[in-house]
């Protein structure tokens, strides 16, 4: 009965104990496989990504310089070569969606926002930039304005081109994100835009951490300046 | 397609006026006639450029009245000024002086550019005069007018919004994102920046060409106002044109000010910047708290201190008075461990409670950093999902 009410299951206590307060004990039981509505799930059937690869790993990898998650994130993403200094925490919450653990641990939500609008100001800025316009006449201070708004500088660093250099970078099966019907497809269940919120949100962390002159760096020799991102 | 609204009666009276005002038009398209010469009513001279503009074509030719002749060779100068905005001109414009002393802009935004920003596409003239001809006014049918205010828009548009988010989540870098949407809109939605250039003093060109042409006004009254309507019709009371290239008052003024930010951006970007934190925002003052609601403040207390490995929140009666009279009060403080959370009365323990995990909440989310530059940045690790 007592265990109704606390909505425990008590396991290996005898009856009579229970009138004794200070002799209970509790074992919480956590239940994996198929869900059922009140009872404690086991954090290692959810703490996991659609690719297999454990949270609880990774986390005990911080700090390491032998390990293989955060050492492939700096080498692909080359932070060394930009002289950008990026913690493991922080590199593990921009590689975390909301949609993961049901928010529990920190997620990339803000750090996207905030790359996200740097990445527009710089994708604009190249693209009025670098346009090649035969008729000077209508520029302001040698920027061509009128190229905004066109289908061409909008596919500048858009979801789908961030999304496909994850891809070719092998970085879309390091993020931690959970799937909306796992039975359909990655694309069915948004994976280019996880991927490409991934990449804003580690645009926006350095942001935050390194400021803006080594972001900005960052963001036009190797996103702007990378033909599989701006194509 | 004609908007209708209003009483029944004076909308009846305008479809009169406007189908008196197309018979005319006819009447004039009868007695055209193809060749004719241009004699200038110019009052202010435009410099002469590589764009010209083709002439007005006359289809059903045959009529030459004078004043017909007049109207075009107005309409057609007056293209040209809008096409090219010539800085002598610009700088006749008494409203673009002012303007630009007002908002104190540097010499190198010169009137012209000022011009442009007060520009949108939308106020692009048709090439065919469309009261010669009863056809659709179609694309093909305008100019590629380039000297307006929409990359500006754009431009100004992406640099504004991040200034306003950096400036938020600089203050405030816990805000939940639906709050943060909310305040960035408070500081940067239409209405709000069409309120700021309304207090600037611009004026929308609300005159239709051939009023214009009637009271023989100078091309540069029309540059230093808001033009975001083509104006070849009169806007009458109760009748309404809608098409695809027109858009609302509110947003075209609200074009304004992000071009003006963009073309500040060309000149010095600091200036952009600046202009941004004089004008929209520092010294408006928005109440974050009050953008908060929370549907259910214990649960979702309970929840924060499990992620940040604080000890279970405990609610403890603090003070009452009066419990068995009509107005009881209750004060309930919220604790984890040793530490007080926060605080809330109410005339019941639930609604105490209840107020008391909100003032919790509400220190963690709106929590502000020190100015203290060795204070390490504070990264939002996300908003509590309940």
């Amino acid at each position: 009965m007592l265990s109704n009410q606390l909505g425990r299951s008590l396991i290996g206590i005898n009856k009579s104990c229970l009138s004794q307060r200070n002799s209970l004990r509790f074992i919480t039981y956590l239940h994996s496989g198929d869900r059922v509505r009140g009872i404690k799930r086991d954090p290692t059937s959810y703490m996991i990504n659609p690719y297999g690869l454990t949270y609880e790993t990774v986390q005990k990898e911080k700090g390491l310089a032998t390990s293989e998650f955060f050492s492939k994130i700096r080498n692909q993403l080359p932070l060394k070569k930009y002289n950008i200094a990026v913690d493991d925490n922080l590199l593990l919450q921009c590689f975390t969606h909301k949609s993961f653990a049901h928010g529990k641990v920190p997620y990339n939500e803000k750090l996207f926002i905030m790359g996200s609008h740097f990445l527009k100001v710089q994708a604009s800025l190249y693209s009025i930039q670098n346009d090649n316009v035969k008729d000077k006449d209508f520029l302001i201070n040698g920027l061509n304005f009128n190229t905004l708004g066109s289908n061409k500088s909008k596919q500048i660093l858009s979801e789908c081109n961030l999304a496909q250099l994850m891809e070719s970078l092998a970085l879309n099966k390091l993020i931690f994100w959970k799937k909306r019907n796992v039975n359909e497809s990655n694309d069915f269940n948004g994976e280019p835009k996880i991927a490409s919120s991934v990449l804003n949100s580690v645009v926006g962390a350095i942001l935050l951490t390194n400021g803006v002159e080594k972001t900005t760096l960052f963001v036009t020799n190797f996103l702007l300046k990378n033909k599989k991102a701006n194509i | 397609m004609l908007k209708l609204y209003g009483a029944a009666a004076p909308m009846r009276s305008q479809l009169l006026k406007l189908a008196i005002s197309r018979s005319n038009v006819w009447r004039y398209q009868r007695s055209i006639k193809t060749s004719y010469s241009f004699y200038s009513t110019e009052t202010v001279p435009t410099t002469p450029t590589s764009h010209t503009v083709s002439p007005i074509p006359l289809s059903i030719g045959e009529i030459q009245t004078p004043q017909l002749l007049e109207y075009k060779n107005y309409y057609q100068n007056l293209q040209q000024t809008l096409r090219d905005l010539p800085n002598e001109v610009c700088d006749q414009s008494t409203a673009l002086v002012t303007l630009h002393k007002r908002l104190g802009l540097p010499k190198e935004f010169t009137t012209a550019l000022l011009s442009r920003c007060l520009t949108c596409r939308s106020s692009n003239l048709p090439t065919t005069l469309p009261s010669t001809q009863n056809i659709k006014l179609h694309k093909k049918n305008y100019s590629n007018q380039q000297r307006d205010n929409y990359g500006l828009n754009i431009f100004g548009k992406n640099l504004l919004t991040f200034q306003t988010v950096k400036y938020l989540l600089d203050k405030y870098p816990r805000l939940p994102t639906p709050v943060l949407n909310v305040a960035v809109n408070a500081y940067i939605s239409d209405e709000v920046l069409a309120s700021i250039v309304k207090s600037w003093g611009v004026e929308s060109e609300t005159q239709s060409v051939m009023e214009r042409f009637l009271r023989n006004e100078p091309a540069d009254v029309t540059l230093g106002k808001l033009r975001y309507f083509n104006n070849l019709k009169r806007i009458s009371d109760g009748v309404e044109c809608i098409s695809k290239l027109n858009f609302s008052e509110t947003a075209a003024y609200s074009l304004v000010i992000r071009s003006v930010i963009a073309t500040l951006w060309t000149i010095d970007e600091k200036l952009a910047t600046r202009f941004i934190d004089d004008h929209i925002l520092v010294g408006r003052k928005l109440d974050i708290a009050r953008l908060f609601e929370f549907e259910q403040p214990t649960r979702e207390l309970a929840r924060l201190c499990e992620r940040e490995n604080l000890k279970r929140p405990v609610s403890r009666l603090m003070a009452e008075s009066g419990r068995l009279s009509k107005s009881p009060v209750f004060i309930v403080g919220v604790f984890s461990g040793e530490e007080k959370l926060g605080e809330g009365f109410g005339a019941s323990l639930k609604e105490a409670k209840a107020k008391a995990a909100s003032d919790a909440l509400m220190k963690w989310y709106c929590y502000q950093p020190t100015k203290d530059p060795n204070q390490k940045t504070v990264i939002d690790p996300g908003t509590v999902i309940v």
